[in-house]
């Protein structure tokens, strides 16, 4: 299947003249780092027909974590609110057969973006080196690109058309804990760490579907610039 | 992403790859099998008797036949297990490679370029006796079902490829060992009523003797005995004819007093009782012992057949165990029978794990296990029935219930002699053999285990 290529403007910033400090209402501040996210999974079992030769008496699933090229944009709205959204490359999930399956190695291959828009709130003033921040923001965890393996089709049409499969994409919301640090002059240091609820179902081509808590964990590392 | 710094203008601009469709990755088997070849009986015949009489009933296959449709449609398509199996390891759907019999002679299947056919596997086969299920002459039968044993089969691929040798790319299923064991449970029938015989004829002579004078019973038991055996050796011979013939010649000998006491419908009330009892346990005891032996002697040569494949080069070989026969249609009709037809399957499973246990390029699937657990819960299974047949087995629908009692086969079944019922999830096509769905469950098994071993 060919693949299109979307192009998404996320974000066309005009600032001029910008002599403000670090996270002054009103600046915004740029990074770029590594962003990792690691499903903390709690497979249900697939839906009938199913295998039930393992304890838990079904076929299960395992997820991945992936870690890419990401940052993220602030802006700082006040003293202490501020928004924020990290960006990153599409992250590239392997999903792997659990229960019954386990020991199936990778069945299947899943893509992943995660939007959020974190509102915040920056502890501290403006001008210190130091501000830890939390935030809940609203997250829209898009999955994309499932990619079947021969595995998957051999274990549920054997002999059949390659099994498919979609991951339902869902609205979440997602508490954040993190800190800024300031290292020299207007470039800082990010770190944050957030952890979402999110139940997912997996819907395949032979009409079987499984149920997941996928509950990421998201940890971000980034070296930014404020303007 | 395009800086402008100072001044600032700053775009960013993040080019996001997606693909709207689900795609199929890559399904390239773990191992590039050559080909797939197939050892085994009706579970895995790909259409040996389509040919004939059965290919005029609609038939050919042990299953519902005549469900079209490309593999992984619905309804179910007509395919064996293991022509699913070589279907998901080599993308094709294994082919007989010898066909006739029920009136047609054997013949060769064509065996050169791509389309050649290296399914063995004959509904009735056994392991190693060439009299199988509905073969009564053995080798060059023809009049009914040819029933070539495994090690015949194995000597067939030898024949067409050339060699009795294995390059090591053939991935071989094997599955056998169910018509062994309903040769030994009519073997044990046999034996049984046998010795029910036995008995009832111990019984009227044990009863006859008592209406005897002491000083003859000696004498008398001689003329009883040999006057009942060579009644009971009659074609024609009856329970009532039996003691009339022990009646006669007990007569001579009977003491003053047994006028009138010598009562031939209570005689044989007890008899058969007796026999009864006497068939019974033998069953239980001497019977049972016998094919449960012969059962594990049976996996034993099976396995031996196995480990002399891999000997000779073979490096693939799938071999699934026994279902639970005892859970059955047939089994369930007579209930007294389960312990028995489970012990066999168990004790030949058993003795098959054993054997092959630890053999290099041998992967041992517990479709048993698998089985039981459906019964368990077919609903996880998404299975609606696991007790009654699909087919329906009644004369004249089923042209093969000669004797009109609902004994009739699959290989005749298809789509319109079933029963008045949506069969598509049922588990059994007849009263041993599994529909298309049942046959693609055991499939997914199979391929499986394949999976984890790392095959597929």
């Amino acid at each position: 299947m060919k693949c299109q290529v979307h192009f998404l403007i996320a974000v066309i910033i005009l600032l001029k003249g910008s002599f403000v400090y670090a996270q002054m209402p009103g600046s915004w501040l740029l990074r770029t780092g590594a962003i990792t996210v690691s499903p903390q999974v709690t497979s249900g079992c697939l839906s009938a027909p199913d295998f039930s030769d393992s304890p838990d008496g079904c076929t299960k699933a395992g997820v991945s974590r992936n870690t890419q090229l990401g940052g993220g944009i602030t802006w700082i709205m006040s003293q202490h609110l501020s928004l924020d959204m990290p960006l990153a490359l599409p992250f590239t999930h392997e999903v792997s057969g659990e229960g019954a399956m386990k020991g199936s190695g990778t069945i299947a291959e899943i893509q992943s973006l995660p939007l959020t828009l974190f509102p915040q709130y920056r502890f501290f003033g403006s001008r210190s080196m130091f501000r830890p921040y939390f935030g809940l923001g609203v997250t829209y965890a898009y999955f994309f690109n499932p990619q079947g393996s021969g595995r998957l089709t051999a274990t549920t049409n054997p002999g059949g058309e390659p099994t498919t499969f979609t991951v339902d994409s869902k609205f979440i919301f997602s508490p954040q804990v993190g800190a800024s640090l300031r290292l020299y002059r207007k470039f800082y240091a990010d770190v944050f760490y957030s952890q979402a609820k999110l139940r997912s179902r997996i819907h395949m081509s032979t009409g079987q579907h499984l149920d997941a808590d996928l509950d990421p964990q998201t940890f971000g590392l980034a070296v930014g610039y404020a303007y | 992403m395009l800086f402008k710094l100072p001044g600032i203008t700053l775009t960013v601009l993040i080019a996001l790859t997606s693909c709207k469709k689900p795609g199929n990755g890559d399904q390239s088997p773990a191992v590039s099998f050559s080909t797939v070849i197939a050892f085994g009986d009706s579970l895995s015949d790909a259409g040996t008797y389509q040919v004939g009489p059965i290919k005029a009933a609609g038939g050919g296959r042990f299953t519902v036949n005549g469900v079209d449709g490309e593999i992984g449609t619905l309804p179910v398509p007509t395919y064996t297990w293991a022509q699913l199996v070589s279907a998901a390891a080599v993308g094709k759907a294994s082919c007989a490679a010898r066909s006739g019999g029920f009136g047609s002679p054997k013949s060769n299947e064509p065996a050169t370029g791509p389309t050649k056919c290296r399914n063995y596997a004959q509904g009735g086969s056994r392991v190693t006796n060439p009299k199988g299920i509905g073969n009564p002459v053995g080798v060059g039968f023809t009049a009914g079902p040819l029933t070539e044993p495994v090690v015949t089969q194995i000597a067939n691929f030898g024949a067409d490829s050339g060699s009795a040798n294995f390059d090591g790319t053939e991935l071989i299923t094997v599955l056998a060992g169910p018509n062994d064991l309903f040769g030994q449970i009519e073997t044990l029938t046999l034996e049984s009523k046998a010795a029910g015989a036995a008995g009832f004829a111990k019984s009227i002579i044990t009863q006859m003797i008592a209406f005897v004078t002491p000083a003859n019973r000696a004498q008398a038991q001689t003329a009883i005995g040999q006057a009942v055996q060579t009644e009971a050796a009659q074609a024609a011979a009856t329970p009532i004819s039996i003691i009339t013939a022990a009646i006669k010649a007990a007569t001579p000998f009977l003491a003053a007093d047994a006028a009138g006491k010598v009562n031939p419908a209570e005689i044989g009330k007890t008899a058969e009782a007796a026999a009864k009892e006497a068939g019974n346990t033998y069953a239980a005891t001497t019977g049972l012992q016998n094919a449960v032996s012969a059962m594990a002697a049976v996996a034993d040569t099976l396995s031996s057949y196995v480990k002399d494949m891999v000997n000779k080069g073979a490096r693939y070989v799938v071999v699934v165990n026994i279902p639970d026969v005892s859970q059955t249609p047939m089994a369930a009709k007579n209930p007294s029978s389960q312990p028995l037809i489970l012990a066999m399957t168990t004790a030949f499973n058993t003795a098959l794990e054993k054997a092959l246990a630890g053999a290099d390029g041998v992967l041992f699937v517990d479709a048993f296990s698998e089985n039981r657990r459906q019964f368990i819960d077919p609903a996880h299974y998404d299975l609606d029935n696991v007790k009654d047949v699909a087919c329906n087995l009644n004369f004249p629908a089923n042209v093969l219930d000669a004797t009109k009692d609902g004994s009739g086969s699959a290989i005749v079944c298809n789509g319109n002699n079933l029963i008045n019922a949506d069969t598509s999830r049922y588990l059994f096509a007849d009263n041993v053999h599994p529909t298309p769905y049942g046959h693609k469950l055991l499939a997914q098994y199979v391929t499986k285990a394949m999976v984890l071993a790392g095959w597929l």
